[in-house]
């Protein structure tokens, strides 16, 4: 035990407080030992009200398509577009700096961008208008506060796509290019050299991606409160609109919820590991 | 014919970040632009000025969010750079040890967490001001700065800090002249990524903060709720300042290396 290793307790202390501390909190008030609550609750009793609440169901089903699509989206198109900046622009060019560039755009921005084209009398509407397509604003289908969450899906994309990209790009970057000389000159396509060796080679970095992406989405919350609808809601906002409820029995509802969301994401990530390991023993 | 395809594939890159851009600067100098008008049909530069109108509260929010942010940023450096060093340690057949440190927190929604620690600072008091928010975005930043900070350091060659050492030089020496000024770059470019997260923070902002600290997220969605389009675009634009330096410094400095930070995501 040198001295300076004492220097590394404090920052440690800091992560156990926010974290370990912040963590065991939620799990506390949310089971009802520690809180905000009067003396007539039971224990777990926000979870009861959550398990036998049909908002419940609808949000978690609506968050978990919301979630999927958006990732299932980014990961094909930011890998089809990683394969061509490869193929006819460097890593370091410009233009994949430019397409690099929403990733570090807040989601919010993006969503005010997006809202000034989406809504019944936004950019598109105007523009279908001058075509002679639609006569009135009402005409124009909502794709913002909608109940299918489109104007949701799409601004994670416009995030996510190049997040997977940038992925993609550096794993096909660390590939020799003799791998697909021989498959060129054993008679594969370009498509083939692509779908039979490329994606594959790159696969064991993209899925650690998307499920990066996945767990990101499904308990994000800004985006939706943003551009979603009051029903159905995702998750999380559900989850926030508990927790500032004028009524202060509805909190511990809120810690619940949010306590399952993350179990949800840890559960999965979980999964996929043992799907890895098990995997690479069987090899 | 590939020259073509460069060509569409940089027309297409440019155009969406133009499509996302041009209705903004439009909005900031309309004074009426109602449907079905593809352009505004009156200008007006009350927007812009705006800025400097105390009553419109961009300059405060704009203060604020820096502020922030650079707080943010610090006590990031300040609790990543040792305890990534401490990972670092950890032998090889212990790394499960340290992945569990390092993802655990990132998949954990950073707003369970600040739920979580709300009602703690309340009773202490500690709500609605500037510490509580910089908790919340820490609590939101930091297992990003971990988990690209390790991957940093694991293409680091330790054996310059050796050398170091074994030359007579005291371990903050080593840790100041060499370790740092080697990975000077990298420890930039994710202290810039924390940055933006704290720049980009909303609803864990207006939890801790109740709404007394407006930053440039809150101002723009509540100039969004109040139907304001002209000044939402003012302030939206304002945001993308940070994210145009980090641009400008990927692209003249860094010359689009990447150290390592996309392998920092990688289960």
């Amino acid at each position: 035990m040198r001295v300076y290793h004492l220097f590394f307790i404090p920052p440690v202390a800091c992560i156990a407080l926010l974290f370990v501390g912040g963590l065991l909190l939620l799990v506390l008030q949310s089971i009802g030992i520690y809180g905000a609550l009067g003396d007539n609750s039971t224990l777990f009793s926000a979870y009861r009200y959550l398990l036998s609440d049909p908002t419940f169901y609808s949000s978690l089903l609506f968050t978990t398509m919301i979630a999927l699509l958006s990732t299932l989206l980014a990961t094909v198109l930011g890998v089809v577009s990683a394969l061509l900046l490869r193929r006819y622009a460097g890593r370091g060019s410009i233009v994949s700096l430019l397409y690099q560039f929403p990733i570090s755009l807040p989601h919010l921005v993006i969503a005010v961008c997006l809202l000034l084209y989406l809504t019944q009398s936004g950019l598109i509407a105007r523009a279908l208008y001058a075509f002679g397509l639609l006569s009135e604003p009402y005409q124009f289908p909502a794709l913002v506060y909608d109940r299918r969450g489109i104007g949701i899906v799409l601004v994670y994309l416009f995030k996510e796509i190049p997040f997977i990209g940038l992925i993609a790009l550096s794993a096909l970057q660390s590939l020799s290019s003799d791998w697909e000389s021989v498959a060129r000159s054993l008679g594969a396509t370009p498509l083939q050299t692509i779908w039979h060796l490329l994606v594959p080679l790159i696969m064991p970095a993209i899925v650690p991606a998307s499920i990066i992406v996945f767990a990101f989405i499904f308990g994000s919350y800004e985006v939706p409160y943003f551009l979603g609808s009051s029903y159905p809601s995702m998750l999380s906002v559900l989850g926030y609109r508990y927790f500032t409820d004028p009524n202060i029995a509805l909190r511990p509802v809120a810690l619940a919820l949010n306590l399952i969301i993350s179990m949800v994401v840890l559960g999965l990530v979980t999964l996929y590991r043992g799907v890895v390991g098990y995997w690479e023993r069987a090899r | 014919m590939s020259r073509f395809y460069r060509i569409v594939i940089w027309a297409i890159t440019l155009h969406i970040l133009l499509l996302l851009v041009i209705p903004l600067i439009l909005w900031t100098i309309s004074f009426r632009w109602h449907f079905p008008a593809l352009l505004p049909t009156h200008y007006s530069l009350r927007a812009w000025q705006a800025i400097f109108d105390p009553t419109k509260q961009i300059g405060v929010a704009l203060l604020n969010s820096l502020g922030i942010a650079c707080a943010v940023t610090v006590i990031n450096l300040l609790i990543g750079l040792p305890v990534v060093r401490m990972l670092q340690r950890i032998k090889i057949a212990h790394r499960w040890v340290s992945d569990l440190i390092v993802l655990f927190p990132l998949l954990i929604t950073p707003l369970a967490i600040v739920l979580g620690l709300y009602s703690a600072l309340s009773s202490l008091n500690i709500v609605n001001n500037a510490l509580a928010i910089i908790v919340a975005h820490v609590v939101a930043s930091l297992p990003y700065m971990i988990i690209i900070l390790r991957a940093i350091f694991t293409n680091f060659d330790r054996r310059y800090e050796e050398v170091a050492a074994s030359l007579g030089a005291s371990p903050f020496q080593v840790a100041y002249q060499v370790t740092l000024s080697l990975l000077a770059p990298a420890i930039l470019v994710s202290s810039l990524f924390v940055f933006l997260i704290s720049w980009s923070q909303y609803l864990s902002t207006l939890l801790m903060g109740g709404g007394r600290l407006i930053t440039l997220p809150l101002l723009m969605i509540s100039y969004a709720a109040a139907g304001d389009y002209p000044l939402m675009s003012v302030v939206t634009l304002i945001q993308f300042m940070p994210p145009l330096i980090l641009l400008v410094i990927n692209a003249f400095y860094l010359s689009g290396r990447s150290y390592g930070i996309e392998r920092a995501f990688a289960l």
